[in-house]
């Protein structure tokens, strides 16, 4: 260990003293300035000097003791000269260390502060990891960045280039694409809408049709289930997920809509075929209706279409003009016109 | 509890038996299965002569003939439904079965007929949401009187509703003795709610129909239309 201290130390103190004129120079004119650096190369070798002289002082020190035990071998009158001269010896490295401390100080006490951690990014805290394995990962970060910003820069210019040129795959005018891109942007976020949204819809759709009833309920969470009433028709209980209809299940009139708990039986089907077949068609007609963009639309358009069955025993099919056909009402619906089918007659 | 129809199916010529044969083809034609049989009962108490006073019209002088009707069932197998019949009005009560036991007690008011018992029984089908029973009429005495159907439709209880695709069902197998205007006890009711009180006394004015029709004597005789109702109690 002494050995490397020492050199060490020799390595050491010869760089200050080559490097010392300059940066005591520049460091005053640079208090206050951002570090450079040069700055704190500067720096670095004061600190190197401090340590190489404090080093000498620690080693001069140890001689001396050795120096002692062997002086008690030796004759006693020369003791006093030898001790003088390690006197000396020893305050000259001591003013010598007590020299470079100050000029350390002076040398830090200009560095201005860094502010914060701010100026650092992710990439150079990266860099600061002291993990030998983990070093080459800055780099290849480094790499991954500067290709992803030539990949940017690229398309960019590309995207640049192709728009000026008007090349479309059809050289028709479509009046569809035209409307699409007069639409308001796309609302792709149906599932999470406030409930006073979902109630407002439900209400205004309330409004709408005077003979049908709905009652929004949430059961389960944020989620609302819609009980339908339509006369003294049917019931529905209609599942929505945020805006979108998720399930749909049709009963009689008379059937119980509460389970052996007492809350909503959202699953139990009709113990009635005509409801089931209804139940059927009301899913078809929900994946029918179903518009991620215009989610208010499609509930909109389901209830209308679910509202047509206020006839659904009285009204006679379109297509074979009877009211039963086996043993069934109409019970299918078309969805644009809302004229009643039976299943089999369905255009 | 749907909207129940009760039809009377013309037998003119007393066939019996053989018309409720043809029904039951025409039935399982339009896919009916049978499922089980049925009986509705009809008992009738006159009020005794020595509470007539209780009905005394006041002002008029006259004495009103109040009947006490006591019917069952199958359908409702734990429920008596009692009916006092008064000129232009009828008080319905659903009782339970124990109602029968209470009757006795009653029998310095009312005094029963026996011979104006009547009762229909048959087969009952299922049809999809229809539930059609086929029975046939009798009188105590075991005197045939005619065919009733009744039809009930379970997946609507409002008559308003549902008349059109009843009358197209009825029709589908009863032919045109079915009329197109709804019975007058539906078209009374014909926005109301229907339940099994209305069943039984749409039964009772059909039987009372009977009962007036046996005014005139029955000239066919009864070893014929009798095994056409023992047959139709049996389960097929």
């Amino acid at each position: 260990m002494a050995t490397t201290d020492a050199s060490t130390t020799g390595s050491c103190s010869s760089m200050p003293t080559s490097n010392r004129p300059d940066p005591n120079t520049s460091g005053g004119a640079m208090a206050g300035a951002a570090p450079t650096p040069e700055k704190l190369a500067a720096c670095l070798s004061y600190l190197r000097a401090v340590r190489g002289s404090a080093t000498q002082f620690f080693a001069l020190l140890a001689q001396q003791g050795e120096g002692s035990e062997n002086l008690m071998l030796f004759d006693v009158s020369t003791k006093k000269e030898e001790q003088a001269d390690t006197e000396t010896k020893i305050k000259t490295v001591l003013d010598d260390l007590m020299k470079n401390v100050k000029t350390l100080q002076c040398e830090v006490s200009s560095l201005s502060p860094i502010v914060g951690n701010s100026t650092q990014s992710n990439l150079d805290l990266l860099s600061l990891d002291p993990a030998t394995d983990k070093q080459q990962l800055h780099h290849q970060l480094r790499q991954c960045y500067i290709w992803m910003d030539k990949v940017y820069n690229y398309s960019t210019m590309s995207h640049m280039l192709i728009g000026h040129s008007h090349l479309n795959r059809s050289q028709m005018p479509n009046p569809l694409s035209v409307s699409k891109r007069r639409r308001p942007p796309a609302i792709s976020n149906n599932v999470n809408v406030p409930q006073q949204q979902v109630d407002a819809l439900i209400l205004s759709i309330n409004k709408q049709f005077q003979d049908m009833m709905l009652t929004v309920s949430r059961p389960m969470g944020s989620n609302a289930i819609v009980q339908v009433t339509l006369g003294q028709l049917l019931r529905g209980v209609i599942t929505l997920r945020g805006l979108l209809i998720e399930a749909v299940l049709i009963r009689g009139y008379n059937e119980s809509f509460l389970d052996h708990q007492g809350r909503e039986d959202i699953f139990k089907p009709s113990q009635l075929a005509v409801f089931q077949r209804v139940t059927d068609n009301a899913s078809a007609a929900m994946l029918h209706f179903c518009s991620p963009y215009l989610a208010d639309l499609s509930i909109r358009s389901f209830f209308t279409w679910l509202h047509s069955f206020s006839n659904l025993f009285t009204e006679p099919c379109t297509k074979c003009n009877c009211t039963v056909s086996n043993n069934s009402p109409p019970t299918w619906r078309e969805f644009r016109t809302l004229l009643p089918y039976h299943q089999h007659c369905r255009p | 509890m749907g909207v129940t129809v009760l039809q009377t199916f013309p037998d003119a010529f007393r066939y019996g038996y053989k018309e409720v044969e043809k029904l039951h083809t025409r039935i399982a034609h339009l896919g009916a299965q049978p499922n089980g049989v049925f009986q509705v009962d009809c008992d009738t108490y006159y009020m005794n002569q020595q509470n007539s006073q209780f009905n005394d019209i006041p002002g008029s002088g006259s004495t009103v003939n109040k009947k006490l009707h006591i019917l069952h069932n199958t359908e409702t197998p734990a429920s008596t439904y009692a009916i006092i019949e008064s000129p232009g009005k009828q008080v319905t009560l659903c009782a339970d079965l124990m109602f029968d036991l209470l009757l006795p007690r009653l029998s310095h008011m009312y005094t029963a007929k026996k011979n104006l018992k009547v009762e229909t029984k048959g087969t009952r089908f299922t049809v999809s949401d229809f539930i059609v029973k086929i029975g046939s009429v009798s009188m105590s005495s075991g005197q045939y009187k005619g065919i009733l159907v009744e039809v009930e439709y379970l997946a609507c209880s409002v008559p308003a509703l549902c008349w059109p695709i009843l009358r197209e069902f009825l029709q589908s197998f009863m032919g045109f003795c079915v009329s197109s205007q709804p019975p007058p006890y539906l078209q009374a009711r014909f926005q109301q709610v229907q339940g099994p009180q209305d069943t039984m006394q749409q039964y009772l004015e059909k039987f009372n129909e009977f009962r007036e029709s046996s005014a005139y004597p029955v000239t066919g005789s009864l070893s014929a239309s009798q095994p056409g109702t023992t047959s139709t109690s049996t389960p097929s």
